[in-house]
């Protein structure tokens, strides 16, 4: 190949795309002419370089399109995913769903593999997350919605990572439906515009190198932008940023470098104690309701319950769910009105320039109404909401009072307290001296957007009934600690991780272990084993579920499957509903996934369908009564 | 019973293979080689279901080994699957041995879990 026609058709080509010409896109350059020069049946490397010189559009479309398209695969550089495994439990807290940008993502593998790692860490906790990813090569972004690929896209450690989320179709590997759901595409050139964040992570690996010293400044400047404070950005591990802005810090984690930005709300983190706040959005308006959204969504530690439009609906929604309230009044003062009559609320009004609000009620004022002016009143929102929630819990709590004012407190269990029986100095309450072994055991399998669902459960049981929880929770290690430890807070139950040979007690929470699977012995014993190899989903609820049904407990069982992905658990339901036990699913209407209901049904082992809040009373009858009450 | 040729010049890693292959569920018989030419001189097209080869060996390497097995099987109605075992990652190998005609590739150290998943994309075209 002429050395002299390929540097003229470099130095046509790299300027349009903005890439500037270092010795390896020389290199690349020769590699990608020779190549398409092969496929479009060219006379010679240089006959095509010729083609190229006197414009030929196909030929030179051909090379651009060879030299954008990144050789990439599933889980490269895995180093990038361990890291962010290790950072996405606390990324969480920063934002609902977590958003993840793959900018320069080709054909898809880089998005691909950053919603399995998402969904491996954050779907077991219950928490929604997105992936966008973007390039400017349409055929490229065509393969990667196809979501198809050959086993070499798997090389390296690719298979052994993706193995769960994808199926065979004849030669080729197909993401699954659960990964795709996750992951939109969208086609942009970066030196025009980077997509609207605010992200939690940012990919961009082994693209800016293509680009020119100043595109590439001004790229990362605008992807800093888009960044969540304490969120991070990844780049290529043979990269790195010569001027990185100076919110950017460079950090190790899992033996990778990466940029986070630094935490500018480090105030509010410290108001929420790490706890979610939950807002809960009154508004009448499409327009201002998602310009606040949007200014919710930069707030670390802040959640958004939900949306309503009248007072009437606020209060149905704080009865079973703590929250503050944020009145939108930027478009309709009316409300304001109004206020007088809900001082008992935890509030933050949120109006518009010239707009005074009621005396008394926490306002944020947004200055002026222009696109972008809520999101940059998002701090004084974020501490203006903090505020009140804090001054809400500091004010004495009226106990049964029928105002709304109490929908923030926890609704009282369904049975007088008895005793508690994990011996923690409840209020005044003694310490139970005798323990019983479990008459009863309910079983509950749950997964994606469990764990909420199960807290509530534990926290409305009722002492007495002489009945053992065992849970299983997908959930990886780790996890399940704090998970029991939570469930210990929220109930009068003991709560713990299960610890292989122990009794199975009542009044007692026993959570499987992350990472292993639990059985139960004929005598009432766990047994805590490791997974066998073809189990996708640890701890496996199949193997609780049968295990139990087989250790001859079946009719002192109610086995419950809540939400979740998958379909774990509607085999066992319908063995241990052969055995004789009660079994329940949830509505699935109301699950966040409703996978694993929709298979338990389909399996025919389900003798009742109930909503999750009504649970608690179905145990308490089928405790005391032996049997579930029959469907209405 | 799958047919297997693993090449690699440690005795060690061979025996780890064909133990990894039958913990993850395969029965295995196996042919070993030393070396590539070794490899070469067994290998026949349609003879084997799977080849294991590493990358690193004296005398003949695995990317020449591949090379020529691919050559001699030039013709043949159906590839046999070659998985290499490599300790070099980069990008530029990567491709080189994606060239020679090998159909996956693993970096060390392989565990049982990443062969087994290697494997099943590999033979599930055949």
């Amino acid at each position: 190949m002429s050395e002299e026609l390929l540097r003229r058709v470099g130095e046509k080509i790299f300027p349009c795309l903005g890439f500037s010409p270092t010795e390896l896109l020389w290199q690349r350059l020769a590699r990608v002419v020779q190549q398409e020069a092969k496929r479009a049946g060219a006379a010679s490397a240089d006959e095509f370089l010729q083609r190229a010189l006197r414009g030929e559009r196909a030929v030179l479309e051909a090379i651009c399109q060879g030299l954008t398209i990144n050789e990439t695969y599933f889980f490269r550089e895995p180093k990038h995913f361990d890291a962010l495994r290790q950072l996405l439990p606390e990324l969480a807290a920063l934002q609902r769903p977590l958003r993840i940008l793959s900018a320069g993502c080709s054909s898809g593998e880089e998005p691909y593999s950053l919603a399995m790692t998402a969904q491996d860490v954050l779907g077991p906790l219950g928490h929604s997350f997105e992936i966008l990813g973007v390039d400017f090569d349409a055929e490229a972004l065509e393969r990667a919605r196809h979501g198809c690929y050959r086993s070499w896209s798997f090389r390296d450690q690719g298979m052994e990572r993706a193995r769960a989320y994808v199926e065979q179709r004849g030669e080729l590997w197909c993401v699954r439906e659960s990964i795709r759901a996750h992951v939109t595409f969208e086609q942009l050139n970066l030196i025009e515009r980077v997509p609207t964040g605010p992200f939690a992570v940012i990919f961009c690996r082994n693209t800016l190198m293509y680009f020119t010293t100043e595109h590439r400044n001004a790229i990362v400047r605008r992807f800093t932008e888009e960044l969540l404070p304490g969120g991070v950005l990844v780049i290529g591990s043979a990269e790195t940023l010569e001027r990185p802005p100076s919110e950017l810090e460079r950090v190790t984690v899992a033996g990778a470098y990466l940029y986070r930005k630094r935490s500018r709300q480090a105030s509010i983190n410290a108001v929420t104690e790490g706890e979610l706040l939950r807002v809960l959005l009154l508004s009448t308006s499409p327009v201002t309701r998602v310009a606040i959204r949007q200014a919710l969504r930069l707030l670390p530690g802040v959640e958004l319950a939900g949306e309503v439009r009248s007072f009437e609906e606020v209060r149905t929604r704080l009865e079973d769910l703590p929250a503050v309230v944020l009145v939108d009044a930027l478009e309709s003062e009316s409300v304001l009105e109004r206020l007088a009559g809900v001082q008992g609320w935890p509030l933050v009004v949120l109006v518009g320039p010239k707009v005074l609000a009621p005396r008394g009620v926490p306002a944020v004022v947004v200055p002026e109404l222009v696109p972008g002016a809520v999101r940059r009143v998002a701090p004084e929102l974020g501490e203006a909401l903090a505020a009140a929630r804090s001054r809400f819990r500091d004010r004495p709590k009226i106990e049964g009072s029928a105002k709304v004012g109490t929908g923030i407190l926890r609704k009282p269990s369904l049975v007088g307290s008895a005793v508690r029986p994990n011996g923690r100095s409840g209020a005044g309450a003694p310490a139970d001296p005798v323990r019983r072994t479990a008459e009863r055991l309910l079983l509950i399998g749950s997964s994606t957007g469990g764990p909420a669902v199960v807290a509530e459960l534990v926290a409305a049981l009722p002492l007495g009934l002489g009945v053992g929880v065992l849970v299983v929770q997908h959930m990886p290690p780790n996890f399940t600690r704090s998970f029991a430890e939570r469930l210990a807070r929220v109930g009068q139950y003991a709560a713990r991780e299960a610890e292989d040979g122990e009794l199975v007690m009542a009044d007692t929470v026993l959570v499987a272990p992350g990472g292993r699977n639990l059985l139960l012995t004929r005598a009432g014993r766990v047994q805590v084993v490791p997974p066998e190899p073809e189990d996708i989903y640890v701890p496996n609820v199949n193997r609780a579920f049968v295990s139990v049904a087989r250790a001859g407990w079946g009719p002192r069982v109610m086995a419950v499957i809540l939400t979740g992905m998958g379909d774990d658990g509607a085999v066992g339901m319908a063995e241990l509903r052969a055995a004789g036990a009660a079994t329940l699913v949830q509505r699935p209407e109301e699950a966040v996934v409703s996978g694993m209901i929709e298979a338990a049904l389909a399996r025919g082992g389900v003798q009742k369908v109930v909503s999750a809040a009504d649970i608690p009373s179905e145990v308490v009858r089928w405790a005391q009564r032996g049997v579930m009450v029959p469907p209405r | 019973m799958l047919k297997v040729l693993i090449a690699d010049d440690s005795k060690m890693m061979r025996v780890m293979h064909v133990r990894s292959l039958r913990q993850v569920g395969y029965e295995v018989e196996v042919s070993e080689a030393n070396n590539g030419e070794e490899a070469l001189a067994q290998f026949e097209p349609g003879k084997f279901d799977l080849v294991i080869v590493d990358w690193n060996m004296p005398g003949m390497d695995g990317i020449e080994f591949v090379r020529a097995a691919r050559e001699k099987e030039n013709g043949a109605a159906r590839r046999t699957p070659i998985l290499m075992i490599t300790s070099q990652s980069t990008e530029e190998q990567m491709l080189k041995a994606k060239d020679a005609g090998v159909d996956n590739l693993l970096t060390k150290p392989v565990t049982p879990e990443a062969l087994g998943a290697a494997l099943e994309m590999l033979l599930a075209r055949a």
